[in-house]
């Protein structure tokens, strides 16, 4: 027990050294002022812009070494600027490259350097630039250029497995567990791999006496805990649903949704409609607003060719019939001649019984 | 009032399927009340559907009256069955572990009772508050239902062409024409019931199907030897799993029902492997063919049961013979026969049979990296590399996932349905038809190591 005991102390301490990551940072006294004026020099540099509203720092006789796996700190004191330019020159390039990035009002933004392409190599130069309001200030505390560590990987890591957003047409397809589909690490490849770990240990311990019980029980567990992650965002979703459906009627639901327009133009199109079982024709070039029209067309006997022609030939369209066109739609109807031209070179007499700017519907006439 | 004709609508789908089970299970089972409600649900969901079907073709219109009057024949008929159908009280069954409940498993118990619930009202709350959404049920299955509904009738649906070619009279045109009708009809059925196009509501059964599913799970995995306490962690495991909980939320596919369906059939079939009931053979041959009815793909996952019932009836090294001439055989008929024969709604044309090596990395990362099934899929794989190795009693249910599997391989591999893959559209749907019973398998690979232990 003694020497388990000493292992957690030795992992825990291993990971707390490395989770303070080797980095390179600068503050107010390192940085030379191009453009700008200094105002005061403290805890942070406070700087006014130049009539143009620049503000530009130097780092000067700084050979800094660039890598895909850094990250820029920056810390302010006060309102951050808008944007921040960073701004480099490489030892194997002439060319000056320079990357901008919104701040959001983040008083302490950090930018991920990973898909900058010219991030790479050895910086002869680094500049920082800013742009303000002629009169304003901001001050800088410092920068920090950084590999994250450990810890703050695993605080990412646990941000985007717990981070929450509504659903997306694509969660009935796949849920990865994170906030972004391409970005690790993926929560249930972790559990199973600690589980791995666990298990090992248990019946590296154990040998013949392992139980399978303990084994049954150490899975449940892992799974309890990695599933909590999942109920957390089922309840802020059901949080997300009820505010926007809860109390309302079944057509009431419908007009708060996301397709309440091509719903609309459903229903309107379904009062203009007269006749015993008429046919409707749902014209759109968008898969989507086609689909919602066939949707809410419905009991209508619809016809809708996802990623196919619009329309059918002419010679199966007939007296009687209806087109209902859902923008973005492109079928040719000359409204001045109440005619609509079809490919290739057929026109079919149409009357128009409404149009509006989700859509229009068409009666064939005789 | 609505609250009350769902209540009848649920009665009416249950009761004659209960009535009918009742007379085929043994009385003196381990939760054996569990049981008949979760078959009764799964079977009775795919029996009114039929009702339907069979009202239509006789110019019934579907209402809350005829097809609670078709119901009723059939629970009376049931139970004025007569009594020699009845299988007998004495049939031998698994006990299951009989040890009395540790204080542990009292708190697992009750853990997993809690999360369940939990569950249940996320979802419930979920599902009944939100109007149709995915689109699949808006661009199929719910809109199909919706003209079933408004007609009161099963209408036919063609193809576009055929569509145009007749004028659309009396026929009705989607996408996907061949697709079978019990989701649709499902949600035709509620909305009968209640007596009103609901957009939420419609939504309901499939709140349904995955309490069915658990009970389904927990029943079977009593009868098949686990504690109480290990039933309910597996019953909560499954039911937890991401993608499955996003069906029910974003409801209106016809995968969950599929993977209801399946996982009865699979359970049933696994307890008549070890105990050689015929109730259990007839109850996992009946949920199996109503996987057909479901989704074309449901042929394929029925069949992927006889290799299973093949090595249990002719033993495992006659039957793995046998099994290994039949695939031979097929391969030569697939060589042979016609590209254009339809077999499940599928041609060899259509499929473009070749080699398609870019759906591996999406098959990797749906199983093993992303979290749809949690981490499900590494239980699975160490009971498939189990089984054969220390637990060759499970053998026969190992050959009806690895079938299954095979043939889910088969597709995204070898044909063109491998784009579903690659844009991970349809991988993970058609693999939640499949999962839960895989899920049951590494359930029973586990309890035949406990059996095990206890036994040494």
């Amino acid at each position: 027990m003694s020497r388990i005991r000493q292992s957690l102390v030795f992992f825990l301490l291993l990971i707390g050294i490395a989770g303070t990551a080797r980095a390179q940072t600068w503050s107010a006294d390192d940085f030379s002022v191009e453009m700008g004026t200094v105002v005061h020099q403290g805890a942070g540099l406070t700087l006014e812009p130049n009539e143009q509203g620049q503000v530009l720092l130097g780092i000067p006789g700084a050979t800094i070494a660039l890598s895909s796996g850094q990250r820029a700190h920056f810390t302010f004191l006060g309102p951050p600027p808008p944007k921040i330019y960073l701004i480099w020159r490489r030892s194997d390039s002439e060319q000056l490259f320079q990357l901008s990035f919104a701040t959001h009002g983040n008083s302490r933004p950090t930018f991920d350097l990973a898909t900058v392409a010219d991030w790479r190599g050895q910086s002869e130069s680094l500049q920082l630039g800013f742009r303000l309001e002629p009169g304003t200030s901001l001050t800088l505390v410092d920068v920090r250029l950084a590999a994250p560590g450990i810890r703050e990987r695993v605080a990412e890591a646990l941000h985007s497995w717990r981070a929450f957003r509504p659903w997306a047409p694509a969660d009935i397809n796949v849920l990865t567990g994170t906030l972004t589909f391409n970005e690790g690490p993926y929560p249930a490849q972790v559990f199973a791999f600690f589980i791995l770990l666990l298990l090992l240990a248990y019946l590296a311990w154990q040998r013949s006496r392992a139980r399978w019980t303990a084994v049954a029980t150490i899975i449940l567990c892992a799974w309890v805990a990695l599933d909590a992650l999942w109920q957390w965002r089922l309840w802020q979703q059901l949080g997300v649903t009820r505010a926007k459906y809860a109390g309302l009627g079944s057509s009431q639901k419908i007009q708060v949704s996301e397709s309440n327009k091509v719903a609309n133009l459903a229903m309107r199109a379904t009062r203009a409609i007269e006749g015993p079982d008429p046919r409707v024709f749902i014209a759109s070039q968008s898969d989507r607003e086609g689909m919602l029209a066939a949707y809410y067309m419905a009991p209508h006997n619809t016809y809708w060719h996802r990623r196919g022609d619009e329309l059918p030939e002419n010679r199966f369209l007939r007296p009687g019939d209806y087109i209902l066109a859902v923008n973005p739609s492109t079928i040719l109807y000359d409204r001045s001649d109440g005619l609509l031209r079809l490919p290739p070179g057929d026109a079919i007499n149409v009357i128009e019984r409404f149009a509006n700017n989700k859509g229009l519907l068409l009666e064939v006439a005789p | 009032m609505t609250a009350l004709q769902l209540c009848i609508a649920v009665l009416i789908t249950v009761a004659p399927a209960w009535v009918w089970l009742d007379r085929l299970v043994p009385a003196n089972l381990p939760g054996r009340g569990f049981l008949l409600t979760g078959y009764s649900t799964v079977l009775g969901v795919l029996a009114t559907t039929l009702v339907m079907r069979l009202l239509s073709l006789l110019g019934i219109p579907f209402s809350l009256y005829s097809i609670g009057a078709a119901g009723l024949l059939l629970a009376l008929a049931g139970w004025f069955a007569p009594a020699h159908w009845r299988s007998p009280t004495s049939a031998g069954q698994v006990q299951a572990l009989q040890q009395p409940m540790t204080r542990l498993q009292v708190l697992l118990i009750t853990l997993c009772l809690a999360l369940l619930a939990a569950r249940l009202l996320t979802l419930g709350l979920e599902v009944g508050t939100r109007p149709v959404t995915s689109w699949d049920a808006k661009q199929h299955w719910t809109k199909q239902a919706r003209v079933f509904f408004e007609l009161r009738s099963v209408v036919p649906y063609v193809s576009l062409q055929e569509w145009l070619d007749l004028d659309g009279q009396g026929v009705f045109t989607n996408m996907h024409p061949d697709y079978p009708v019990a989701t649709p009809l499902l949600q035709a059925w509620t909305a009968v019931a209640i007596g009103q196009w609901h957009e939420s509501l419609v939504n309901l059964p499939w709140l349904l199907i995955w309490m069915a599913m658990g009970l389904v799970c927990y029943s079977q995995a009593r009868l098949a030897g686990a504690s109480a306490a290990l039933a309910i962690g597996a019953t909560y495991m499954l039911l937890s799993m991401p993608l499955l909980n996003v069906h029910v939320a974003l409801a209106g596919y016809a995968d969950p029902l599929m993977a209801t369906c399946y996982l009865a059939a699979v359970a049933a079939f696994y307890n008549w492997s070890q105990g050689r009931q015929a109730w259990l053979l007839i109850l996992a041959l009946i949920s199996a063919a109503g996987c057909m009815l479901i989704k074309n793909e449901g042929f394929y996952w029925f069949l992927s049961l006889l290799p299973g019932i093949l090595l249990v009836l002719a033993g495992l090294r006659r039957g793995l013979l046998i099994l290994a001439v039949i695939a031979l055989a097929l391969l030569c008929v697939l060589w042979l026969m016609p590209a254009d024969t339809v077999v499940a709604g599928h041609s060899l044309a259509g499929a473009d049979i070749r080699y398609r090596p870019q759906s591996w990395l999406p098959i990797y990362l749906s199983f093993l990296v992303h979290d749809n099934w949690h981490f499900l899929a590494y239980l699975v794989l160490a009971a498939l590399l189990a089984a054969p190795l220390f637990f060759r009693a499970t053998l026969p249910l190992a050959a009806v996932i690895v079938s299954a599997l095979l043939l889910y391989l088969t597709l995204y591999l070898f044909t063109s349905n491998a784009a579903g893959a690659v844009r991970f559209t349809s991988l993970n749907r058609v693999a939640l038809q499949l999962m839960p019973a895989a899920g049951f398998f590494s359930l029973v690979v586990l309890l035949h190591w406990g059996q095990r232990q206890e036994c040494d």
